[in-house]
């Protein structure tokens, strides 16, 4: 009976352990390795960025706030974080959406007005993110 | 309260528009979570052996969660040298069956109708649905109500910028000993440009997605099969506007002597995103 309540507890502990860890895990760190590798196809394309800015305006901004400057119901994407990953990585979040906390997939934009999303949000005129409180 | 929910459409942004072309077929993607879309779709029949039909009806679709849509319907309709009448309502819902995008994507969708027998929406067609159905006048037709369950198993990809769907279609009569009645509706569809330009533009190409879309009867348990059945071949277009209106226009065709010869269907829709969290937020809720 000792040993039975012994392991129920250590399983207990176990998940907690791993609920935890969880909740500090972003939808960039659930993308699978082999799409964090896609490269994007209109990386540098002028036009692109400001494709992608329309259409961010346009489908994004009510949850991310226009010009992904703060944070509204979904997390503002001015940070290093989303600026520095990987495009495939950002594509990949678009097109599957994080359907648990709200985020619905965005496949119904065609493949390329994804990437045109994805040249703004990482190489568009946006300010610097806002410094962080020293530890 | 109507009144309330008029201002908050009215302070709601509109959110910018790619909605799906197809008037019969469902494709895999939900309405965004809090958004409230507004749409007014109309359906023009020729009878074979009667009078022409308009089917006017308003559909109110809300986005619950990312995995959940709800709709409400409200159908009526015209039938020329006879009356106008109010044929009853649906509530639809439909549920994303997988988190994420994948080759094919299911939808479970789950409808109740209460509605008379003067509907002539013809949102679906169903077990031996046929065009002399609706030869009987609206003063008998509509004295009766059905209140039937319809299940459709969506099942959509996207492919390229090209999306394919199918729903097969299963309708149970809950008021008659009526055995189950299937249906089908499948359709395919593209944007006319898959990049979006720079600029905000009302005629470019991306605005418009175009295709079609077929759909019809198969009978019932008792007699599952294509005779006695009405089907239809219809080309669709959307143009979304940049001011969050889309228009929806449709031609069909009936492809056999059960079917009515032409079915013209057209629509307005407008989707105010931001909705439920107003709405909320006006009751004390988090926003």
């Amino acid at each position: 009976m000792r040993n039975r309540l012994a392991a129920g507890t250590s399983i207990a502990i176990l998940f907690a352990a791993l609920a935890v860890s969880a909740a500090g895990i972003t939808a960039l760190d659930r993308v699978p390795p082999k799409a964090r590798l896609r490269p994007n196809p209109l990386e540098g394309n002028p036009a692109a960025v400001a494709a992608g800015a329309k259409l961010f305006e346009q489908h994004c901004a009510v949850c991310h706030a226009p010009g992904a400057k703060n944070r509204l119901r979904g997390p503002a994407l001015d940070s290093i974080q989303v600026r520095d990953a990987p495009p495939g990585a950002l594509f990949w979040v678009i097109t599957n959406g994080v359907v648990r906390r709200g985020m619905p997939p965005w496949s119904k934009l065609p493949e390329p007005q994804r990437w045109q999303i994805v040249t703004f949000l990482t190489g568009g005129e946006m300010p610097p993110p806002a410094p962080r409180p020293a530890p | 309260m109507p009144g309330a929910a008029v201002l908050l459409c009215a302070l709601a942004p509109p959110l910018g528009a790619q909605e799906s072309p197809y008037f019969v077929t469902y494709d895999h993607h939900l309405e965004e979570p809090g958004s409230l879309e507004v749409e007014y779709f109309s359906t023009f029949g020729t009878q074979p052996g009667g009078n022409a039909f308009i089917a006017p009806w308003l559909e109110l679709e809300y986005g619950a969660t990312a995995w959940w849509t709800t709709e409400f319907y409200l159908d009526s309709q015209t039938t020329f040298h006879d009356s106008t009448v109010f044929t009853g309502f649906r509530w639809e819902n439909r549920f994303r069956l997988l988190a994420g995008e994948h080759r094919v994507n299911p939808v479970l969708y789950v409808e109740y109708e209460n509605i008379t027998g003067a509907d002539k929406i013809l949102k679906e067609i169903e077990g031996n649905d046929v065009a002399s159905d609706f030869l009987e006048p609206n003063g008998s037709a509509g004295r009766y109500t059905n209140h039937e369950l319809e299940m459709k198993l969506i099942l959509s990809s996207d492919w390229k910028g090209w999306n394919f769907a199918v729903n097969p279609l299963f309708v149970k009569n809950l008021g008659a000993n009526d055995p189950w009645e299937f249906g089908y509706a499948a359709g395919v569809s593209r944007p006319l440009a898959l990049e979006a330009s720079p600029r905000r533009c009302m005629f470019c190409r991306e605005n418009f997605i175009a295709g079609v879309e077929m759909y019809g009867g198969l009978g019932t348990a008792g007699s599952f099969g294509l005779p006695s059945t009405s089907h239809y071949l219809a080309p669709v277009l959307a143009w979304n506007l940049p001011s969050g209106w889309t228009v929806h226009a449709s031609t069909g065709f009936g492809l056999n002597s059960d079917s009515h010869g032409l079915l013209v269907r057209w629509g307005l829709s407008r989707e105010f995103s931001g909705f439920g969290h107003m709405l909320s937020a006006m009751f004390g809720g988090k926003p």
